[in-house]
């Protein structure tokens, strides 16, 4: 190998280091989970406190996520969450997204935060853990930090029962209707539907 | 209470049967509602001028009460009410069609609530201030002219119902557009003297056409759009009625009626006074005949429809003002604030007789296939339908027809200003009129049909049947996903707003039900005109502004802190923002805790939330003598706390040291700067002064070409000098980054007393620095 090849070669690997850095070297976020209740009402709001930890060499941003999709073009970080199943396949959509960060906000390398976090309990009652992710990295390199804790949901508020019995309520009325205007087309279309004639 | 709101319906079922001689029973009931609702907005907004808002109810249910007993004891010929039943067909798809209207509005408002909430709801709070002629929550000192019928009529009503106005709101829209299906559908029956083109008619104006972004009526009932829709059909059949029956009671309530829905919708109120003024010219030139009768009636409905419009309120008595009184928002102000203002300027002809896009703000010529996708398909067959209607001779597609053509032309005719991108409201009105026409003319395609023999009927009940489909496929889609996620979510439908504010339905906003929670328990100390600064963050401009509207709406007071965007050149969209939530000085406040920037902001509430402030600033705030705290809300569970300070006035003005001694000699900016974000700028200084010098500096924000992007928003706030040698000085100015990328020019300047003078370098020159804000 000449010198110049080995000069060329040297250059190229020289400048391939930057690339492959952002390649190889995505954010890597530690979570780790402070405090959470142990029993929520279903279809209630409650906070989990959070510390997020940059432990990689890239500073992150608040992500923006649009239709499930992360669409920030620098290296961002979100939470996601999912009660009782891991989802099946790791993708933004599949879970629940809280922003932590704006997009304004840096966290740079060894820079940590302690944040409490708003989240939704499920709609069904049930004991399970709570799947906590730090999603960090940038679209198509998304790198998921895993947490999780166990909480009870409880029954839902007697607000929230009220709330489901109006709407069921409006929608029967809805449905009735609708029933009642159906048979009387049916009955003026159909031969079958008519009454006989008394005659 | 909710009683009382009998009689406003007593007197419009009496208005309906004794004064119009309705005959038709659903007519009449749907009349009652409408005639009703409309009757009380007159009285609220007549006695609102000089009443608080609660008594010019009372007032207005017991004047309507007293109207009512001198209409039953009236004496006069009683109707004949001929009982004309709804056909097998008819009758039940009227019924589904009227129950989808409801329940689709109803339900989808139990989620959403609104489009525009951030505007319309805070408005309704503030009535329940008394603060009327309106005023804009977020900039009190621009005059605020709008079309603000549907939030008035709404609050009123709340009055009766415990002032749970959103809850009214969701029951009224819903309602309206019931009505609107009844009314529209028994005014075409009658005057198309024809059940089937009315029901084809009805359903495709319903059901059977797109506009941009909107599945036909059935869809289009957020912010004033049914009350729009209701009240466009009532005019349409109380002048009708009146010119039918050549009554000049009939024509009195028709103007009273049209007069009044300028205050609900401008624009349309403008085309049909346009329409209804063209309407006996063509009547009478189809017919040959000449009948004075057709233009006294509608002289007398323009008259008063015109002397009601002028000194009613809203935006065409503010024209009239403008344009009569010269009255103006005057020259001091800017052109953002005459856009936030809704100061409108009209020019006719439009240049170029092309149509503004709602959405893009570029212009398209009539021609173009943007019409089509903006105002229906069935706009482009306006020209035959609407010569169908002629040659009939059917006055009441004559009149639609009038109407939607007029409703394509003028956006296209009328230079609006700014306001060019509004085009939508007018092409909703052709779209929906041109596919009523084209819903008649299948009627009567459909009529013609049965005479035919078996295989000709089959084939075009076919092709009906299958243009029917495919033309309310999208809108029935639209609907069963609306009554599905009732079915399947019903708890994320709240009838109760405060258990929706900022809660499941909304996981994005910047807000959480602890703000609503904040802001009711901040409720019982605002007084009338107060302004409360609000510590929302977020990117997205759309969801800030949803969240801080929710807390004013919650709290109902006025907001403190947002700042104007630069107005485009041209027509700017309907999307371009024109203000944003955070403005200059409240993103300083929160980053510094300096209270003398409340004094400027005219604030006299602080909420927050501790966790999104510096530990230093919050303990700055905690013990600054001039923030009482008043409000300390706590999550139930933990993690969560909202707080609010009242901003007490300052108990000796704040001495400053005179800036004159000092020059600018550097400045170190951060590297990078963000859009929409404070950074310190350190400043060095040289010059003489005693102690430790405490200069008020501020600055203004502007691009290359001069544009000042912090206009009524410049920052002044004190800089603490501390001395780094004989005669060197350093402090740190906070500086407010603008709400767009690119770049820009800094100007400082030094306060001495109320003198602002440019901050001077070490040659005496004006102190400008650039910053790229990325």
């Amino acid at each position: 190998m000449t010198p110049s090849v080995r000069g060329l070669i040297g250059a190229l690997v020289l400048l391939a280091i930057p690339l492959s850095v952002g390649a190889v070297d995505p954010p890597s976020i530690e979570l780790e989970i402070l405090g959470h209740p142990k029993e929520v009402p279903a279809s209630s709001s409650f906070y989990v406190q959070v510390k997020l930890t940059n432990a990689g060499t890239v500073p992150v941003r608040g992500c923006t996520i649009e239709l499930g999709q992360v669409v920030s073009p620098d290296p961002c970080l979100a939470l996601g969450y999912r009660f009782f199943k891991a989802p099946r396949r790791l993708d933004v959509a599949s879970v629940d997204t809280v922003q932590v960060l704006s997009r304004r906000e840096v966290l740079a390398p060894g820079q940590s935060i302690e944040r409490s976090v708003r989240l939704v309990s499920s709609r069904q009652s049930a004991t399970g853990q709570v799947h906590l992710y730090a999603i960090s990295g940038q679209p198509g390199a998304l790198v998921w930090s895993h947490e999780a804790f166990t909480i009870v949901v409880a029954e839902a508020s007697y607000e929230a029962k009220r709330r489901a019995m109006t709407t069921l309520a409006l929608f029967a009325i809805y449905v009735a209707g609708v029933g009642w205007a159906l048979v009387r087309i049916a009955k003026a279309i159909l031969p079958v539907a008519r009454r006989a004639c008394s005659s | 209470m909710f009683v009382l709101s009998v009689i406003p319906l007593a007197w419009g079922y009496l208005l309906a049967d004794r004064a119009l001689r309705e005959s038709q029973r659903w007519l009449r009931w749907t009349l009652a509602y409408a005639l009703g609702l409309l009757s009380f907005f007159i009285g609220v907004n007549a006695l609102f001028y000089w009443l608080p808002l609660r008594w010019a109810v009372h007032a207005t249910v017991a004047l309507l009460g007293l109207g009512s007993v001198i209409l039953i004891y009236l004496p006069g010929r009683r109707p004949v009410h001929v009982a004309r039943r709804l056909g097998p067909i008819e009758g039940p798809v009227l019924a589904i069609l009227a129950l989808t209207a409801f329940f689709q509005a109803l339900f989808w408002q139990m989620q959403w609530s609104d489009d525009d909430f951030f505007i319309h709801a805070p408005v309704m709070a503030l009535f329940f201030r008394d603060v009327f002629p309106t005023q804009n929550p977020y900039f009190p000192h621009l005059t605020f002219v709008t079309h603000y019928g549907r939030d008035l009529t709404i609050s009123a009503v709340s009055v009766l119902f415990g002032e749970h106005f959103l809850a009214v709101q969701y029951i009224l829209t819903a309602a309206n557009q019931a009505a609107a299906v009844l009314v529209s559908y028994f005014t075409a029956r009658r005057f198309l003297q024809s059940p089937a083109q009315a029901l084809w008619a009805v359903v495709f104006a319903f059901a059977g056409i797109n506009f941009d972004g909107r599945r036909g009526l059935l869809e289009t009932f957020q912010n004033n759009n049914s009350f729009a829709t209701l009240f466009v059909f009532l005019n349409v059949y109380l002048f009708l009625t009146a010119l039918a029956r050549r009554s000049r009671l009939l024509a009195l309530i028709s103007g009273t009626a049209l007069g009044t829905f300028a205050v609900f919708y401008e624009s349309s109120f403008g085309l049909l006074g346009l329409t209804f003024a063209f309407f006996p010219m063509v009547l009478c030139a189809l017919r040959w005949r000449w009948r004075l009768g057709y233009f006294t009636g509608t002289a007398i409905v323009l008259v008063i429809a015109g002397v009601l419009a002028l000194v009613e309120g809203g935006i065409v008595t503010e024209l009239a003002k403008r344009h009569v009184f010269r009255a103006s928002a005057g020259p001091q102000f800017r052109e953002e604030e005459r856009r936030m203002s809704h100061e409108l300027k009209i020019r006719i002809p439009k240049p170029g007789f092309t149509i503004t896009g709602p959405f893009k703000g570029d212009e398209y010529p009539l021609w173009s296939r943007r019409l089509a996708e903006d105002a229906g398909t069935f706009v482009p067959l306006l020209p035959l339908t609407g010569a169908l209607m002629l040659l009939r001779r059917k006055p009441w597609g004559i009149l639609m027809a009038g109407l939607s053509a007029l409703a394509i032309l003028i956006p296209a005719l009328i230079d609006f200003g700014t306001f060019n991108s509004e085009s939508l409201r007018f092409l909703i009105v052709g779209g929906a009129g041109g596919a009523m026409l084209f819903g008649v003319a299948l009627g009567m395609l459909w009529e013609k049909a049965r005479g035919w023999g078996t295989m000709p009927r089959a084939i075009v009940a076919v092709v009906l049947a299958g243009v029917a489909s495919i033309s309310i496929w999208p809108s029935a889609r639209s609907a069963y996903d609306v009554l599905r996620a009732a079915a399947l979510y019903p708890r994320d439908h709240y009838l109760v707003a405060e258990e929706w504010g900022c809660t499941v339905v909304l996981p994005h906003l910047p807000c959480e039900p602890i703000d609503v929670s904040a802001a009711i328990a901040l409720r019982p100390f605002i007084r009338p005109g107060d302004h409360v600064l609000v510590d929302f963050r977020d990117d997205n401009l759309a969801t800030l502004m949803s969240a801080e509207a929710t807390f004013v709406t919650f709290a109902r007071t006025f907001l403190s802190g947002p700042g104007l965007r630069i107005v485009p050149e041209g027509n700017p969209s309907q999307m371009t923002p024109l203000w944003d939530a955070e403005g200059f000085r409240a993103r300083v406040f929160f980053a510094t805790g300096e209270v003398s920037i409340l004094d400027d902001l005219d604030v006299d509430y602080v909420s927050l939330n501790p966790a999104n402030l510096a530990p230093s600033v919050y303990a700055k705030i905690r013990r600054d003598p001039r923030l009482e705290r008043v409000v300390h809300v706590e999550w139930p569970g933990g993690g969560a706390v909202r707080e609010a300070y009242r901003v007490k006035p300052a108990a000796t003005p704040e001495a400053w040291t005179p800036p004159r001694p000092f020059r600018i000699v550097s400045l170190t900016k951060p590297p990078e700067m963000l859009a929409r974000w404070v950074y310190p700028v350190t400043l060095s200084l040289t010059g003489d002064g005693p102690g430790i010098p405490r200069l008020r500096l501020s600055y203004e924000v502007r691009l290359l070409q001069g544009t000042l992007a912090n206009a009524n928003d410049e920052v002044r706030l004190p800089v603490t000098l501390h001395r780094n040698g004989s005669g060197q000085w350093t402090g740190t100015l906070w500086l407010a980054t603008p709400y767009e990328a690119g770049r820009y020019e800094v100007h400082l300047f030094a306060w001495d007393g109320s003198t602002r003078s440019p901050l001077r370098d070490p040659s005496g020159g004006p102190v400008t620095f650039s910053i790229d804000v990325h």
